[in-house]
């Protein structure tokens, strides 16, 4: 039988992350993987045509190059892999309505004022002061999403010891809608800021969505979105020869089909195949939480109502559909100008705010949503992703997993969705016919279920960022910290703070992990 | 110059109440209200025609009868002045669906059931289900309801110390609409539920608002709405004579145009006609805190940014209408049954969830709904509030303050909405014809703020409950223990928790008061 220090099970980019941590402190480490292939969520596959890079799951990288993990290179990502992290994009996010207006979301605040101001003096004075009243915040909110979350209470009481403090407290209770009324008076102003908290896929109306708005004002400026060179995947192969260099071992192939538990102690796993694998030290689960609880731990003593818990726990509202193209030609916007050369352009099907609003609660109502497509054209500053000349086309729409009448019926309507958003996507642009399209390929709700195992109901995130599944409540409120309520059993990944995303959130586990180990973090990085 | 003890400015329940308190400890009270009557919201006026006595604004008794200041009879309301509270109806409440099918709130659980299961018989067994695990949960919020809020985020500290306070936290997170969800399967028992939380006249997608229904279930079939015998002003009435029997004054015309500040501290207050009044321990002001900051506290050195709080302080997302009338015979149901003698009876325009929670939705837009109101016909349980034989209805709607017109489009359209809200009673009553209507008054969002200084906007909440604006985070995080930031200055009333309604929570800030001044409140008592 195998034997290992740790097992880590998923090798999705917080399961590396870990694993690579602590293999570079000299634990005998082994990743065990069920797909054919490592990365999880964070891949890069040629799955339209030869040479056409694409970013299946996550594409743009955040605050990640901002993290300890690339800063110092800790895990020596960057020297030993080239890992790299192109210049985030002047031009951010353009916003683009039915009659070809545009907002621009520029690095530069005073450009986005001047975009705004095209539709709204009055909103482009309020942004100015949203971006300064929010700039302090950042920093605050960036810190946490690298630290093992406080308790939910306790964070909101520290939050009131001052002003700063109280006004994320309000702002974390907040909703989208009520946070941007508060602040703009035009539509197409609100339709671009509430999408922001949209993007988190859960409504507008619901408390905690103010937070994504106030985040991004100030990120967008100060930091702004960026490509990873070659790919997203590019990230979670770098973390992999981390493993491999540091002397781990990683092995696809191999689904986990439960963990061994006794005395409440996880002491290893076993595979679909029968096969166990020892692990002296502990077991770490990359996966999702309502995968591992109950059934991958049968005979486990989990505390009243544990279980009952985990089984309510609920998925986004939305979640992705993707359409992935090979294309001849960048798409030229018929609003023209510097939306050609944006990072993320977003579709709005409506100029009018209450009409945008009941769109998305529709969509979460179960109908599907083909009017307002995010459109990523990575080529455009990466032009590694293509053969010469040629471009790759992100195309994410946020639809339900949950489709009245059933998930199932993606499998029906899938085509018809697809042909749906290119048609959106066409009117908005002059040059996306047919003979730009060399290959596309379309991964829905369902499809992403099938595709990868840890997104039940289709979900990257695995359970919501709903105010009872946020921070320390993330996955459950008493089980913030990583640790299980099973002895040397960890959690990582979305299930856990700070939810999904290229954000180095592992960082926090890797962490704790080794401190229960008795080993000092600071000494291994 | 009139010189007293304390002045408290204001005579509305909590005014009433905490003046009545401080004068039985042997202080020098006057209560200064700015109307010719006392009571505020909750007063009992001959309304219509002589005899028919109406219930203004509230109308409803909740648990303040389970409060010490009834159960013990603290201030001899009962004793000396006769208040009564009548038993509380065996039908609480009637749900009333288009085909005139209805769910049944009775005081009685098992009834309740049964009323259920006539629509739905998985839906009868969840609610009990659900009753048994909420009334562990809604004990401990009744309860701190007639205490001062700890702190917003101590308060969810707390409940994670158990399973039970975590059940407690995570539905303080929660929207209504995700609960009812997670709970009930039926459309009509959906909308029977959601109805509670859309009293409080928030979004039921709000966080927080699953708390509502949490409360609810256990309350009504446990302890019941009841009214007062002569009317909800008879609380107020008797109020008014407690304070005077224990040697305090209240006087009616008196309004206060602002408080006297010296060195920092409370002196006294102003009047209109210019007359001071001196108050050498403390004010309270029973006001809206809207109207308090800054306007009538000129030469405060108040906290940075307390003012721009004050200012976004937001209002309940709807407020009330209320239709009084005199009428010769109670309303008669098409619908068979106990529903004639439901104590509140509420027609629904629909059976189809999602149209409900979309008409929730035009109506915090600002369009009038007129098709969902809720109708109390108190005659049938208390006969002294009308000439023998006949009745008097509180017909109440939810409305908004900010129609799309604006508010004073309500001056415009009154009649159009009674004559909306007839014809709705009407599909539902076979007697409702004008014959029946001996005489009427209507009261909308916008007389209602003209009729009640300190309900800006409308709102007899004076602000809304949202989380950001609940529990200690009422009225300001860091302001909700009653004090204000200038000595000896206090606040009482539905700016402090526990918010609006006939619920005694004015004996919270008499404590505080009292205890800063030296005297030992159980001692009073």
């Amino acid at each position: 039988m195998a034997d290992y220090d740790v097992v880590m099970i998923g090798a999705g980019n917080n399961g590396l992350m870990v694993a690579a941590y602590l293999a570079k402190a000299g634990l005998n480490i082994c990743v065990l993987e069920a797909r054919d292939f490592l990365g999880g969520g964070v891949v890069t596959q040629e799955v339209t045509a030869p040479g056409f890079k694409h970013d299946v799951g996550a594409t743009a990288a955040g605050w990640l190059d901002m993290n300890p993990i690339i800063r110092n290179d800790e895990l020596g990502m960057v020297k030993r892999s080239g890992i790299k992290f192109l210049p985030p994009p002047d031009i951010q996010e353009a916003q683009i309505y039915p009659d070809d207006k545009a907002i621009i979301f520029y690095r530069d605040i005073d450009k986005t004022c001047a975009s705004i101001e095209k539709i709204s003096p009055k909103d482009a004075d309020a942004f100015r002061r949203l971006y300064n009243m929010a700039a302090p915040l950042l920093e605050p909110v960036l810190r946490g999403s690298n630290m093992p979350p406080p308790p939910f209470g306790n964070y909101l009481t520290m939050m009131s010891g001052s002003a700063t403090g109280l006004e994320l407290m309000r702002t974390t209770l907040m909703n989208g809608v009520d946070f941007v009324s508060e602040w703009f008076t035009n539509d197409y102003v609100k339709i671009a800021l509430t999408r922001w908290s949209a993007t988190t896929r859960i409504s507008p109306y619901e408390s905690g969505t103010a937070g994504t708005v106030l985040f991004m004002v100030p990120f967008t400026m100060k930091y702004g979105m960026k490509p990873v060179e070659g790919g997203a995947g590019k990230f979670t192969e770098a973390l992999a020869d981390a493993i491999k260099a540091f002397g781990g071992n990683i092995r696809t192939n191999a689904p986990v089909k439960q963990i061994i538990v006794e005395n409440n102690q996880a002491r290893g796993v076993v595979l679909d195949n029968g096969e166990k694998i020892n692990a002296k030290k502990c077991v770490i689960a990359g996966i999702n939480v309502k995968t591992l609880f109950p059934n991958m731990v049968p005979g486990a003593q989990l505390p009243a109502g544990f279980v009952q818990w985990v089984q309510r726990l609920k998925p986004q509202r939305v979640q992705y559909y993707t359409i992935h193209m090979a294309l001849n030609q960048a798409p030229v916007y018929k609003v023209g100008g510097d939306v050609n050369r944006g990072y993320q352009v977003h579709i709005a099907s409506t100029t009018n705010y209450e009409d945008y609003l009941d769109g998305l609660t529709s969509m979460h109502r179960g109908n599907p949503r083909t009017g307002s497509p995010g459109i990523l054209c990575s080529t455009l500053f990466d032009p590694t992703r293509a053969p010469a000349g040629k471009h790759t086309l992100w195309v994410n729409n946020q639809e339900p997993f949950y489709l009245k009448g059933g998930p199932q019926r993606w499998d029906e309507i899938k085509d018809q969705v697809t042909e749906g958003i290119i048609k959106t996507v066409r009117e908005r642009t002059t040059n996306m016919g047919a003979e730009n399209i060399i290959a596309q390929k379309t991964y829905t709700p369902l499809d992403f279920a099938r595709w990868n195992p840890a997104w039940i109901e289709g979900d990257p995130s695995h359970i919501g960022g709903y105010l009872h599944q946020y921070m320390s409540n993330r996955p459950m409120p008493g089980w913030g910290g990583y640790k299980m309520p099973i002895e040397r059993l960890y959690m990582c990944g979305p299930s856990t703070h700070p939810g999904t995303g290229l954000n180095a959130g592992a960082r926090a586990p890797a962490n704790i992990i080794l401190k229960d180990l008795g080993i000092a973090f600071d000494k291994v990085i | 110059m009139a010189e007293y003890d304390v002045v408290v400015v204001g005579a509305g329940n909590n005014g009433l109440i905490v003046a009545a308190y401080l004068a039985k400890a042997g202080l020098k009270t006057c209560v200064l209200e700015a109307r010719d009557f006392i009571g505020g919201g909750v007063v009992t006026h001959e309304a219509t025609l002589p005899g028919f006595k109406h219930d203004l604004g509230a109308t409803v008794a909740m648990w303040i009868d389970l409060n010490p200041i009834i159960q013990n009879d603290e201030l001899g309301l009962v004793k000396n002045y006769g208040l009564k509270f009548l038993p509380p109806p065996e039908v609480q409440e009637v749900i009333l669906f288009p085909d005139d099918r209805s769910i049944i709130i009775y005081h009685d659980l098992d009834k309740t059931c049964a009323s259920i299961a006539k629509i739905n018989q998985k839906d009868a067994d969840a609610f009990k289900r659900f009753v048994e695990w909420a009334t562990p949960l809604f004990k401990p919020v009744l309860r701190g309801s007639n205490m001062p809020p700890p702190p917003f985020g101590n308060f969810l500290t707390m409940l994670t110390g158990s399973v039970k306070g975590l059940d407690l936290m995570r539905t303080t997170l929660l929207n209504a609409v995700d609960l009812c969800n997670e709970w009930f399967t039926s459309d009509e028992m959906k909308i029977a539920m959601t109805r509670w939380a859309a009293q409080a006249r928030i979004s039921p997608y709000e966080s927080g608002t699953a708390e509502g229904i949490m409360f609810m279930a256990p309350f009504a079939t446990m302890y019941g709405a009841k009214p007062i015998e002569g009317g909800a002003g008879r609380f107020t009435e008797c109020l008014g004579k407690a304070i005077q029997g224990f040697g305090g004054t209240v006087r009616t015309n008196a309004t206060v145009q602002k408080v006297m500040i010296k060195d920092g501290k409370t002196e006294g207050v102003v009047l209109e006609s210019g007359e001071q009044v001196k108050a050498k321990k403390a004010v309270v002001l029973g006001l809206n805190i809207k109207q308090i900051f800054p306007k009538m506290v000129e030469g405060a050195q108040l906290p940075p940014n307390f003012i721009p709080q004050v200012q976004r302080l937001r209002a309940q997302r709807t407020q009330y209408l209320t239709w009084h009338l005199a009428v010769n015979q109670a309303p008669k149901y098409k619908a068979d049954g106990d529903v004639d003698r439901g104590f509140q009876v509420q027609p629904f325009p629909t059976t189809n969830y999602e149209e409900y929670l979309d008409g929730l939705i035009k109506m915090y837009r600002g369009i009038p709904k007129m098709d969902s109101p809720g109708i109390l016909c108190t005659t049938l349980f208390d006969p002294t509030r009308a000439p023998a034989g006949k009745h008097t209805l509180w017909v109440m709607h939810q409305e908004p303050f900010y129609l799309k017109e604006g508010p004073t489009h309500w001056d415009n359209i009154k009649k159009q909405v009674r004559d909306g809200i007839l014809a709705t009673i009407q599909k539902h009553v076979t007697n409702m014809d004008e014959s029946n209507i001996l005489g009427e008054t209507m009261l909308t969002p916008l007389d209602y703020a003209r009729w009640n200084p300190a309900w800006i906007e409308g709102d007899p909440s004076h602000i809304g409950g949202y989380l950001t604006q609940y529990m200690s985070n009422r009225p300001l995080p860091g302001w909700s223990g009653y004090k204000m930031p200038v000595e000896r200055l206090y606040l009482c009333g539905p700016s402090t928790h526990p918010g609006t309604g006939i619920n005694a929570g004015a004996r919270a800030p008499a404590n505080v008061i009292m205890k800063d001044l030296g005297i030992e409140f159980d001692k009073v008592i």
